[in-house]
């Protein structure tokens, strides 16, 4: 039986800790052989989730870490996030208003509504006093050799 | 990320490579502001070179857009692929920016 990949990493609530994310990212995309065209949106989530979760919640304690795994199942490249910050869910923020006009405009709210809109399906639970958040996109493996732009 | 600064007749063209994410935007909003600062009033953002951009490049922008407009200034953007323009477009993005598809047009449209 063939288990199926699977790549933990725990980082710091900080720049140093998304950016060790993004690489351990890239790692895992290299090592699965995945397409790019399906694994940018996973970084951009990725990147949205972590800044949040930094934000809103770990940022006041330096110390915190994020426990941040990527797995494939089923076809879908599985991202869960887990911290230990305060209670948060980012699925209860208000959609943004994507109409106004540029005077109006504000960045509030962009990230979680790109969330949505990349990933197929996104889950918050709160477990254990930490924070989960799931989100998946579809993403086929690419045929080794056949390498894609960067 | 590196960000490549070029002047183009009247205009500044400033082209970042690589993510505009949440560990590489500052550099960006310091590079525009920098060339804003520096009286540039025509500027082109080339992306062909970004593989993708997250919400804090997006804020960047709007925040760069927003100071064009106060200052009588023209902001065009170029060289979107598919990834940028499909977070520039979930976010309603389009409509606010002058959007060429080549440097050079986008240049000749700051230039109006």
């Amino acid at each position: 039986m063939v288990t199926e990949p699977r790549l933990t990493v725990r980082v710091a609530a900080g720049q140093d800790g998304l950016r060790a994310a993004a690489g351990a990212l890239d790692r895992f995309e290299a090592a699965n052989a995945l397409d790019p065209e399906a694994v940018w949106p996973v970084h951009v989530a990725l990147d949205e989730v972590l800044s949040n979760v930094v934000r809103h919640g770990t940022g006041g304690r330096p110390n915190s870490l994020i426990d941040v795994t990527f797995a494939l199942e089923a076809g879908s490249l599985e991202v869960t996030v887990v911290d230990d910050g305060p209670e948060w869910d980012p699925l209860t923020l208000p959609p943004p208003d994507t109409t106004a006009p540029l005077d109006a405009r504000r960045p509030g709210g962009l990230g979680v509504h790109l969330v949505r809109n990349l990933m197929d399906r996104v889950t918050y639970t709160r477990d254990e006093d930490r924070n989960h958040l799931v989100f998946a996109r579809r993403c086929e493996a690419v045929v080794r050799g056949a390498r894609l732009k960067e | 990320m590196e960000i490549a600064r070029v002047a183009v007749g009247e205009s500044l063209v400033v082209a970042p490579s690589g993510r505009i994410d949440s560990t590489t935007s500052e550099a960006l909003e310091r590079a525009l502001a920098a060339a804003l600062d520096g009286g540039a009033r025509r500027v082109v953002v080339d992306f062909a070179d970004v593989t993708y951009i997250s919400s804090v490049g997006l804020r960047v922008l709007l925040i760069v857009a927003k100071r064009v407009r106060t200052e009588r200034g023209t902001l065009v953007l170029c060289g979107l692929g598919d990834a940028v323009r499909q977070v520039f477009d979930l976010a309603g993005f389009l409509p606010l920016f002058a959007v060429e598809q080549t440097r050079e047009l986008a240049v000749k449209r700051a230039a109006v």
